[in-house]
């Protein structure tokens, strides 16, 4: 059994695992950033660290999402904190995690899900390559169905 | 032998280290007295204890002779049996120093004599009564003592088995089960892991005196949690036998950790320091493993090698994968490495970095003995506390801190705590306290040294001044207190009633403040009479602090760091459209006299212009390239017509500045909307997701919480020429020379033998175009230029006699006209500068004012008005005929070239030209003629413009003669300064349009005044 955080990204349900999420945070004072990549949302300053934020949506090729109240970002771990952890799930690549803070802007953060691993299932394989690459599985929870996301697909440098 | 001396090396390394640590720990057990600490205690023995069983295997007798007296008188302390007193700690001292002066000429100890030091420390222990040699061997020593077990902690606590500690007499196990040691140890280790082992060399003696008694004492982790099952197990009689308690050491660990000061440090992972850390602040320094031997050498904690290690081998592991994925030509697989090696460099980088970072406790301690010796020496009582050993700096600070820092300590000691008699009557304790400090702040590492001492008395420091002759009487009272206290690290300012020995080494504090400064850091003092007095000084965490213009383009902030900033021109109103002109596609600006290329951060960056639309106060974005392209639109020559609908859009903000860089040997002007402030920064690095554009060079937190990201100034040089690829680089050389005396030309020609230059000043912008772009309409050519139909003239029609050959790629040079009108040239050469004036009579041609040769080449100087004239009359701007007939002008101007080009236009348009190199000719001029107007340079030699006005205006008889001022600046407070001083009007020297329409008005004005005047008399 792992844990996972779900989000809502455009009313879709996604995961991570919470191993590697440091923390969620509300500072959406966002500061953009010129010239760079359109999936890069900019940066914000969690207390004197400087974070990357990255927007999910612009990534699954959707446009960028709007910023509202409930908005949050989820930091996930540095390279160093993830391989401190123990049991680990082994397909995570941990040489993907760079050494700077990186996080993801969602439009609401969920529950806190125990998931078995066998549970997931693949990301079915008729999914436009350019989206799903970011997709680690899927879960079916009740009537929906909960996408397990690949970061390091979506840190890891394109 | 080469063994010998390896071994001889790591004998003097180990040795030292144990030893730097030995002074503090004696002067702690002296303080303790009675209640001494025995963890202290075993530290100092296991030291000392260190060093004799060291020697005594590499035969270094006097070595061992001294250190074995110094164990005997440990181990008495250690049993309580002897309290270590200031006498005996004396003698123990001179003991260690001597230990460490053998240690320095080892091989060369002849001549060194230890009688003196036995001898004494004979003596400390015959005070008390014992000898050190009474201690039997049936005594045993205490595990702590043998094994460090707190600092050994990250190991035990690792290894989450139960932990024994056994001594067992490994000759009577020998001797009993008639085996050799080896099969004993095999037997051991079946049952667990041996986490550390000591044999004590002591009990064993040379080979001529084998004892019966051979200790061997070892901690064992094994899944058996029985100790009795244990011993029974490894079929072994202990001696004594202990479980070690791990876990709530572990956790003590832990929980001490996550408070630590440096929270850089990755969590979980154990470091050795970080378990000294979890003791108290004073042990903290005792223990510190750091402490370089010499300044050329790094000790590193092993935890930290351990990473480089890793890193290493993960690098290695990388570059076996590169040169895999090479040679199958697997590029996918590539990228995926490139990524790795990233991570696995940036790690590698930053834990170099932290070798660099030493605790400033390495350098605190040894002022232990300092102090203690200067006290006793002085005949005070001081008690030195020291807080934040563990404090990190960088290496290079840490290493030269010691100096400075120790004369602070000895002023303190020697000037500031006061004799204990005086203290006493004072009322104070008659121990005086001395604290050294490091603790963080706002990014900084501050370290305070205070004492409770006398303080420091601002009046007599301004009666010290004086009598030095530093202060006059006057400013010594106008100086505050505080500004009084600093006056102490003035040169040649020493303010101790008497130098004595301690102190007066003739460095002052001016050498101590200037130390600190080399380091980065600020020297600062603060004290009260009676009260004591405290030094701080600040320095930078790391280096990566650099001093930075922050600047912002719409809600964008940006850093630039000062070294590349020359200095900041503002532009307002009216100024920011009109004051940035286009050569080509590039903008450029005059300052004071030469070319500076400009670029937009705004175009550079990519960030959408917004404006406030007037009818919804909203922002809109705004499409236009830059504030160039709006006067474009609207053609510009006419000035009063750019106050007309000008912008009908506010921008939101109404100046905008331009940032002179220096970037190597150019200079760049930057046009930024705002300038916030000038910041320390602290350089953070930049995320690989941001390292595409190359326009940045790292991240920094503002003082508001704000992000600002650091320009790279060679990125942002490389944007501005990717801009700008199509454009001749000479171009956007920045000129040097000053316009009034040589202006720059752009040289071209149309493809024949000849050579034409236009002032640069008169050139809109030149566009490179093709000859499928020309349209022809009514038997005339056009280009469609940005969806305006632009005449084109080709100058072989124009000016007579000469041939042209046009290319298919060919120039349209769009001089500065109302509407605008294109000049075709085949190739655009170069721009120059003019450096002598032009000849009018050689060549004599239409449209051209002159020839001159420009780098041995001849070439013609157009009359581009004319040019535009003869092709399509009208076009420039009907002025001419407003001047209202002939006039007879005085030009009184320095420069050959514009007094040529000047009066050319103006016997173009029928006036009759009297020329004057300064202003005293043109007086002079004036006295002999009657002249209908005057135009006047500004700047000129013997008599400038200003002072010639100043002397028509103040002569009756010529002062309704119009003066109207030239300059190459057409700066608002040069035009200011000119009307002051009594000219009637301003013009720019290449604005002819502008000044034939000035003259008119000018002729007509004065044709009124001369009228009205005529009337009146």
């Amino acid at each position: 059994m792992n844990n996972f955080v779900t989000f809502y990204v455009e009313d879709r349900t996604f995961g991570f695992d919470i191993m590697i999420v440091k923390e969620i945070n509300p500072n959406v004072n966002i500061n953009p950033v010129p010239l760079c990549d359109n999936y890069i949302r900019g940066l914000v300053n969690i207390r004197g660290q400087v974070v990357l934020v990255m927007d999910i949506a612009v990534m699954l090729g959707r446009g960028p999402r709007p910023i509202t109240e409930e908005s949050q970002i989820i930091i996930l771990k540095n390279h160093r904190e993830i391989s401190a952890i123990k049991g680990l799930d082994p397909d995570i690549d941990v040489h993907a995690f760079g050494d700077k803070p990186i996080g993801l802007i969602v439009d609401r953060i969920g529950e806190v899900i125990p998931i078995k691993r066998d549970a997931i299932e693949p990301p079915p394989r008729h999914l436009d390559e350019k989206n799903s690459r970011f997709f680690r599985g899927v879960v079916r929870l009740g009537k929906n169905l909960l996408v397990i996301l690949n970061a390091e697909a979506m840190i890891g440098k394109k | 032998m080469n063994n010998d001396n390896d071994l001889i090396a790591e004998f003097i390394a180990e040795s030292k280290e144990h030893l730097a640590h030995v002074e503090s720990d004696v002067l702690k057990i002296e303080q303790q007295g009675e209640n001494v600490d025995l963890e202290v205690v075993n530290h100092l023995f296991r030291a000392v204890h260190t060093v004799k069983g060291s020697s005594s295997f590499l035969d270094m007798e006097k070595i061992t002779e001294l250190s074995h007296s110094l164990e005997n008188m440990i181990s008495l302390v250690r049993s309580g049996e002897l309290i270590l007193d200031r006498v005996k700690a004396e003698a123990f001292l001179q003991g260690v120093d001597k230990l460490n002066i053998l240690i320095d000429a080892i091989g060369n100890d002849g001549g060194i004599d230890i009688v003196k030091e036995l001898e004494d420390l004979e003596a400390a222990l015959s005070d008390s009564g014992k000898s050190g040699d009474e201690e039997g061997f049936e005594k045993l020593p205490d595990f702590s003592t043998i094994f460090d077990l707190s600092s050994n902690n990250a190991k035990l606590a690792d290894c989450k088995k139960p932990i024994y500690a056994f001594t067992i007499d490994l000759f009577a196990e020998c001797t009993a089960k008639k085996v050799l040691p080896l099969a004993i140890l095999e037997e051991i280790t079946l049952l667990g892991d041996i986490i550390a082992s000591d044999l004590d060399l002591e009990y064993i003696g040379g080979l001529s005196e084998v004892k019966d008694k051979i200790l061997f004492s070892f901690l064992i982790a094994s899944v058996i949690d029985d100790m009795d099952i244990l011993i029974q197990g490894m079929q072994i009689v202990p001696l004594r036998a202990e479980q070690i308690i791990i876990d709530s050491r572990g956790t003590q660990v832990g929980k001490k950790e996550t408070t630590g000061a440096d929270n850089q440090k990755p969590p979980g992972k154990k470091r050795k320091t970080g378990a000294k850390n979890s003791r108290t602040d004073d042990n903290d320094i005792t223990t510190t493993d750091l402490k370089p031997v010499a300044e050329s050498t790094v000790r590193i904690a092993v935890p930290l090698l351990d990473k480089l290690m890793n890193l290493a081998s993960e690098l290695v592991l990388v570059r076996n994968q590169h040169v895999q994925a090479l040679n199958s030509n697997n590029i996918e697989h590539l990228a995926n490495i490139a990524q790795r090696l990233n991570v696995v460099t940036s790690e590698l980088q930053a834990s170099i970095m932290q070798t660099r970072m030493r605790p400033i406790g390495n350098v605190f301690a040894k002022f232990a003995r300092v102090v203690r010796d200067l006290a006793n020496k002085l005949g005070k009582n001081v008690r030195l506390n020291i807080v934040g050993g563990e404090v990190e700096l960088d290496k290079s600070i840490v290493e030269a801190i010691g100096d400075p820092l120790t004369h602070l300590v000895r002023n303190a000691v020697d000037h500031g705590i006061e004799f204990p008699d005086k203290r006493d009557a004072d009322g104070k304790s008659p121990e005086g306290q001395l604290l050294l400090k490091a603790f963080h702040q706002a990014g900084q590492v501050h370290v305070q040294v205070s004492d409770d001492g006398k303080g420091l008395d601002p009046d007599m420091l301004r009666k010290s001044a004086v009598a030095k002759n530093i202060l006059t009487m006057e400013q010594a009272e106008a100086l505050s207190d505080e500004d009084a206290l600093n006056l102490i690290f003035i040169a040649g300012f020493s303010s101790a009633e008497k130098v004595t020995d301690v102190s007066g080494r003739g460095v002052g504090m001016d050498v101590v403040k200037s130390n600190f400064h080399k380091l980065g850091g600020i020297i600062d003092v603060s004290s009260k009479v009676g009260e004591g007095t405290t030094i701080t000084v600040i320095f930078p965490l790391t280096l990566a602090i650099v001093p930075a213009l922050i600047v912002a383009v719409e809600n964008f902030h940006f850093a630039i760091p000062q070294s590349n900033v020359m200095e900041i021109v503002w532009l307002h109103g009216a100024d920011v459209y009109q004051k940035i002109e286009k050569v080509d596609e590039q903008e450029v600006y005059w300052l004071r006299g030469s070319l500076l290329p400009i670029m937009r951060l705004s175009k550079l960056l990519n960030i959408q212009r917004k404006f406030v639309d007037p009818s919804t106060k909203d922002f809109v974005e705004d499409r236009r390239a830059d504030e160039s392209d709006r006067r474009a639109q609207r053609g510009d020559i006419g000035d009063e017509r750019r106050q007309g609908p000008v912008e009908r859009r506010n921008s939101v903000h109404n100046s905008s500045y331009i940032v002179i860089l220096k970037l190597g040997n150019e200079q760049i002007g930057l046009v930024v909307d705002l300038i916030i402030d000038t910041e320390e920064i602290v350089v953070k690095p930049l995320h690989a997701q941001l390292k595409d554009s190359g326009a940045f060079a790292g991240t920094t937190v503002m003082g508001d919480g704000k992000i600002a990201m650091i320009l790279d100034m060679a990125g942002i040089a490389r944007l501005g020429a990717f801009q700008s690829l199509n454009v001749d680089d000479s171009l956007t050389k920045t000129k040097k020379s000053s316009i009034d005396d040589r202006p720059s030309v752009l040289l071209f020609n149309v493809g024949g033998a000849e050579t034409f230059a236009v002032p640069l000043g008169l050139i809109k912008r030149v566009e490179k175009m093709n000859a499928g772009q020309i349209q022809i309409a009514n038997n005339k050519e056009y280009i469609n230029f940005r969806g305006e139909l632009v005449p084109l003239i080709r100058l072989e029609k124009a000016v007579p006699d000469i041939k042209s050959n046009y290319n298919e790629d060919m120039f349209v040079i769009i001089p500065k006209s109302i509407r605008p009108i294109g000049i075709v040239a085949a190739n655009v050469l170069d721009n120059l500068e003019v450096d002598s004036g032009i000849d009018a009579v050689t060549i004599t041609k239409e449209c051209v004012i002159g020839s001159t040769l420009l780098d041995g080449a001849l070439t013609l100087f157009l009359d581009v008005f004319a040019v535009i004239e003869k092709s399509e009359p009208g076009w420039a701007g009907n002025a001419i005929k407003y001047v209202g007939g002939p006039k007879k002008v005085l030009l009184i101007e320095d420069s050959a070239f514009y007094r040529a080009f000047i009066s050319s236009y103006l016997k173009h348009a029928g006036h009759e030209i009297f020329l004057a190199q300064d202003g005293r000719e043109g007086s002079e001029k004036v006295s002999q003629n009657q002249f209908d107007f005057i135009i006047c340079d500004l700047e000129m030699p013997v008599m400038d413009g200003y002072q010639f006005v100043k002397w028509i205006k103040s002569k009756d008889e010529y002062k309704n003669i119009p003066v109207l001022a030239l300059s190459g600046i057409d700066a608002t407070v040069a035009r200011d300064r000119a009307i002051a001083a009594g000219f009637d009007a301003f013009k720019s020297k290449l604005d002819r349009g502008g000044m034939f329409e000035t003259l008119s008005s000018m002729c007509a004005n004065n044709h009124k005044r001369s009228t009205a005047g005529g009337k009146r008399d």
